[in-house]
């Protein structure tokens, strides 16, 4: 039978890891299902979910500790049936001033009023003419169907307030 | 008699304009490798774009001779007194307030407060400002400033929009606010799917619309004050937002908007001191509620700390402006009116709140006087209640207007039976009874019907005191005032203390010549709406500007209406838009724009209802011809124009611009230059000849209007002949495109500096110019090579007028950002140049013209010094965080402290380079913290206790 699981690497980034990592994956008799990567400082992140004989995880994650990759690893299982409940997509663009934690109160901002984060790219820029440090994100928000779109920007509104933001939101 | 000729001072000006001498020109074009200035610019500016005809200007004048021209141009307009209101009144300029801000460079010269630390002593007049506003308002926070109250109407209709929650798409406009304002509105809900609907507001069932907010001006534009307080609750019973165009002096003794139910307050504050110009600059203002903070377009100054824990003013909230956020702004606004807001604010200081109050008593009262004059001879008043304008029923508007002019007077006509009168602070008891006679009432007595009263409504009398907060009643002596001034001016750098390097801005020389016409009388005093044969000499200086700026640019046709850079840009899309309109080609509607743009560029697009579709910049910085090609043919259907800016953003001659101009018009689209480079053009390539379609100037960066701290400024468009009949409206030449500013000329007050500026350069002297402002950025560019990357050059190694030094790479190894950089510069005594602008990480020189081989030998000195400084961390000397550089700006203060935890000594801190110690200029504040301001958004005086506390 198999199992899908969700893992997270993150490691030195070198030439051919990505490759190195799925040969991996296959090498165990597993999918490559989906993933979101990125590199940042020299440094390679990733989060996948893969779909293996369920006898093979503990083989396919030993495997790839101890590879020569240089990769942490940390993963869990999910249950293919799993069938999450009805949300809606909505794509965010925040930009402010940066500010120390801000991510992390913009995460917990989310949790609090229970919306899912999908997907989180950020930057932290030079503002042009007056050279502020900005921070600036785009964010994918799958939110529950009960909360309205308008309920959905008074929240988002309280959240702007407190982080002092600008959040432009566009349902997908 | 040739040689007696050039005895005289004939094209001599340019040696005062040009800040280096002939000998220093020669200095720096060996070290370039040139032998002349023609040299110079045959390797710099590409033959294909090149201009091979001398312009038609003329030799330059002397300053004498330009003035005497001038003066000569200026006594053919006819100062009568204009009582034709509709937003601008007589006032006078109280003359400390003329001498100590309008005529000083120290103030009119600054740039915009973008860099705190040197901008305080500006950011606390234009605090003094917000803070009028708000109290006058009585709303919760007040911007600094707007471009005129009309434009300021349609911001306001566009941030109901963004904030109310109703879904409607109608914006209902009171038909009794001032005709242009309902002008401007409407053109503005055109481009972007809004459904003005104008009517009459105490009859009109909101019920029936559908609607997402109503404008209302209060008092009305015809002198009636309308209690809108139960209007305003229906327009909120439905979610939607009110907007209240309101008139300052009259909210001296009227409850404030926000006590009526408005959600926003605009208008203009002229008439607190700002001559007439016939039409402007002057500063308009939007007020609103805290909750809308983010939705407000424009300028606002905030109070935040400095690093050392004191109070200190920057721009707050600024990600809602163009520069960050580009189409997605609140608005196109850039520059607006800063210096126009200071002068206001100072009105206000220098009147207080008793002084204010009897201005517009006497105001009042006179109308009332007037008023009762007019019902004891069985005159009709349209308007039972008025502060200071009536609406008076005659028999024949146009001969009443007639025996006004012969009695010196110009009214409003407001149809053929009814006429406008507005009184205002300089009216006198002795025009009343000249005014009756008039209206043939030549038997009344002011005397006998004197009798204190005002015809204000009694239930819109203000209860509230006018001001919360000292400040107003701290100045009224001129000693006390004067003094206020000069230490307010004594804390920020302008021109009259150095070089300001920022590129893309054109900070040149504001010469004294070329100010002195703004304040004589024949120009100031002039009401936008005279007939034109009032304004004869503002007609004839309108006229050959506009010439001189044809032959300056290759267009056939000017408008002078804008009266910003990005109302230009606006009013020359609208241009582009109604010619297709015109062409039966209505769906073109995708505006091209490079990475590079300026933000107004995009914002302004968005403004015109264009959809913006960017094309990528090359490695190289120019336009990628691969994907310019593709997006051509992509959107060729729908092409409507592209947006470039030239010399390049990156301060480049492009050597493809011909052909991306030609690409564009193959497919059907029309090609906006940008002239915010233009400095680097005049005399030596014409945008209206090498393919351009449509180009706005900013008159304050390449002729010489001042920037004023951040306005005024002027941004005309030049069009080619096929557009020359959309060019915005005016009383001489109708247009479909309608207004794009509230006066017919825009910011016609300041139109004679550019005017002086060519004339007493002359068609060589300006060629000269240009020539040496790319002399200057070449020199500049090479002496700072060797230390910083030069980012962006051409195929020899040149750049145009400026340059772009890249920190990227400093950041990477060193963690020293162009902030830190910026803020050094201070402690040097320069102002930085543009931060991050086109490119993140960077800094972007424009030495100008008007700098000489010293003081740019100083800059660089400067930089050099601070490029050894950042070494020191490179090389592990000094950490980072301990550097002169992270601690800069360094105060008086902080120097002379008891406490010193730094590294380097208090001399390293201070006095870094040698000449610094023979003349100093000291930040008053150390480096501002963003992030403390806009988390406590503060936009008004902080009480003189909250610095004490702070300060203890």
């Amino acid at each position: 039978m198999k199992q899908s699981i969700v893992m997270t690497v993150l490691g030195n980034d070198s030439p051919g890891l990505i490759k190195s990592l799925s040969e991996l994956i296959v090498e165990h008799q597993g999918e490559w299902i989906e993933s979101n990567m990125a590199h940042l400082v020299g440094k390679f992140a990733g989060i996948l979910r893969i779909n293996l004989p369920a006898n093979k995880i503990d083989e396919f994650c030993e495997a790839l500790s101890k590879s020569t990759l240089g990769l942490q690893v940390s993963f869990e299982r999910v249950s293919l049936r799993e069938s999450p409940a009805k949300t809606n997509t909505y794509k965010l663009e925040l930009i402010g001033q940066d500010q120390v934690g801000i991510v992390n109160k913009l995460s917990s901002a989310f949790a609090h009023i229970q919306v899912n984060v999908e997907q989180l790219n950020t930057e932290v820029l030079d503002a042009s003419m007056s050279g502020e440090h900005l921070f600036k994100a785009n964010v994918l928000l799958s939110v529950p169907v009960k909360i309205s779109e308008d309920e959905l920007q008074e929240k988002l509104d309280q959240i702007a307030d407190q982080l002092v933001l600008d959040i432009e939101i566009e349902r997908v | 008699m040739k040689k007696l000729h050039d005895l005289f001072d004939h094209n001599r000006f340019v040696e005062r304009h040009n800040g280096s001498s002939t000998k220093q020109q020669a200095t720096m074009l060996k070290q370039l490798g040139f032998d002349s200035l023609e040299s110079l610019l045959d390797k710099i500016v590409p033959e294909s774009i090149r201009r091979t005809d001398e312009m038609m200007l003329g030799e330059g004048l002397s300053e004498q001779d330009a003035l005497a021209k001038l003066k000569g141009i200026a006594s053919q307009n006819k100062i009568l007194t204009s009582m034709i209101g509709m937003g601008y009144y007589n006032t006078f300029t109280p003359a400390v307030i003329q001498r100590n801000i309008l005529e000083n460079p120290a103030w009119y010269t600054a740039y915009t407060p973008y860099q705190a630390e040197i901008s305080q002593g500006r950011m606390e007049a234009m605090l003094n400002f917000q803070t009028m506003i708000a109290d006058l308002t009585g709303m919760e926070l007040a911007n600094a400033s707007l471009l005129d109250e009309a434009t300021a109407c349609a911001e306001a209709m566009t941030l109901c929009q963004r904030m109310s929650k109703a879904k409607g798409k109608v914006f209902f406009v009171d038909e009794n606010c001032h005709p242009q304002n309902i002008e401007i509105v409407q053109n503005r809900a055109a481009s972007i799917d809004i459904k003005v609907v104008v009517g009459n507001a105490e009859t009109v069932d909101i019920e029936q619309l559908d609607l997402f907010g109503v404008l209302l001006q209060y008092p009305g534009s015809r002198g009636d004050i309308t209690d809108f307080t139960e209007l305003a609750k229906a327009v909120h019973a439905k979610k939607g937002l009110v907007a209240m165009a309101t008139d300052l002096l009259a909210l001296t003794l009227l409850k404030p908007p926000a006590e009526i139910g408005a959600d926003v307050a605009i208008g203009n504050s002229q008439r607190f001191g700002v001559p007439l110009g016939y039409g402007g600059p002057h500063a308009a203002f939007m007020a609103t509620k805290e909750k809308f903070k983010r939705s407000m377009p424009g300028r606002l100054i905030g109070v935040s700390i400095d690093s050392q824990g004191k109070p200190a003013l920057r721009l707050a909230l600024q990600t809602r402006e163009q520069h960050i956020r580009r189409e997605k702004a609140t608005s196109n606004i850039c520059t607006a009116q800063a210096l126009l807001a200071v002068m206001a604010s100072m009105y206000a200081l220098y009147h207080g709140e008793a002084g204010l109050k009897r201005i517009a008593s006497r105001v009042a009262q006179l109308t009332q006087l007037f008023k009762l004059g007019l019902e004891k001879s069985s005159f009709i008043i349209m308007n039972n209640h008025a502060f200071d304008t009536l609406a008076i029923v005659v028999k024949d508007a146009d001969s009443i207007m007639f025996n006004a002019v012969e009695a010196g007077y110009n009214f409003r006509k407001i149809n053929q039976t009814t006429v406008g009168i507005s009184f205002d602070e300089t009216t006198k008891m002795a025009d009343i009874e000249k005014l009756w006679a008039v209206f043939g009432c030549d038997e009344l007595d002011v005397n006998s019907l004197y009798n204190e009263q005002t015809a204000l409504p009694k239930n819109l009398l203000r209860s509230t005191p006018l001001f919360n907060n000292d400040v107003f009643e701290r100045y009224h002596s001129e000693t006390e005032l004067m003094r206020y001034m000069r230490s307010l001016a004594d804390k920020d750098l302008a021109l009259d203390r150095a070089m300001i390097p920022l590129g893309s801005c054109t900070m040149k020389l504001n010469a004294a010549a070329e100010l002195m016409p703004i304040s004589w009388a024949e120009f100031a005093n002039v009401h936008p709406f005279v007939p034109l044969n009032q304004a004869k000499g503002y007609q004839q200086m309108i006229g050959e500007l506009e010439t001189m700026l044809c032959d300056a640019t290759g267009y056939d046709a000017v408008s002078l209406q804008p009266n910003s850079g990005a109302q230009g840009e606006y009013a020359g899309l609208l241009a582009i838009r109604a010619y297709h309109d015109s062409c039966g080609q209505s769906h073109r509607n995708v505006c091209l724009i490079p990475a590079s743009a300026h933000g107004t560029n995009p914002a302004s697009a968005q403004m015109a209802g264009m959809k913006v579709v960017v094309v990528k910049t090359t490695e190289q910085g120019e336009i990628d011809m691969a994907d310019l090609s593709a997006k051509c043919e992509k959107h060729a259907e729908n092409l409507s124009a592209i947006m470039i800016t030239y010399p390049s953003t990156h301060g480049v001659f492009e050597e493809n611009v011909t052909e991306v101009c030609a690409l564009i018009h193959q497919a059907g689209g029309q090609v906006y230059i940008d002239g915010a480079n233009m400095n680097a053009m005049v005399g030596v390539a014409s945008p209206g000849k090498f393919g351009g379609d449509v180009s706005h100037l900013n008159l304050h960066k390449t002729f010489a209007i001042p920037h004023g701290g951040g306005g005024p400024g002027v941004g005309p468009i030049g069009v080619k002949s096929h557009l020359a009949k959309f060019l915005p409206k005016t009383p001489t030449q109708d247009s479909t495109v309608g207004l794009v500013s509230a006066a017919p000329w825009g910011s016609a007050g300041v139109l004679p500096v550019s005017w002086m500026y060519i004339a007493m350069l002359g068609a060589k002297g300006l060629y000269q110019v240009t020539a040496n402002a790319i002399l200057n950025a070449n020199y500049l560019a090479q002496k700072l090579a060797p230390h910083f990357p030069i980012l962006y050059t051409d195929k020899n190694g040149m750049v145009a007028h400026e340059c772009i030094v890249d920190l990227r790479p400093i950041k990477e190894t060193t963690g020293i950002s162009v902030d830190d950089v910026a803020k050094r510069l201070i402690d040097y005594g320069f102002h930085a140049p543009t931060m991050s602008f086109p490119v993140a990480g960077t800094l972007m020189i424009e030495p100008t013209e008007s700098e000489s081989k010293i003081e740019i030998d100083r800059f660089c000195d400067a930089m050099i010094a601070i490029k050894s400084e950042i070494n020191q961390i490179a090389n592990q000397e000094i950490p980072e965080d301990q550097s002169p550089l992270r601690n800069a700006p360094h105060t008086v203060f902080m120097v002379t402290g008891d406490k010193w935890d730094y590294v380097y000594s208090r001399e390293t801190a201070a006095f870094p380079v040698e000449c610094l110690k023979q003349h100093k200029y000291w930040a008053p504040v150390s480096r501002v913290d963003n992030v403390y301001g806009d988390r406590n958004l503060i936009c008004s005086c902080p009480s003189i206790e909250s610095y004490e506390v702070t300060e203890s």
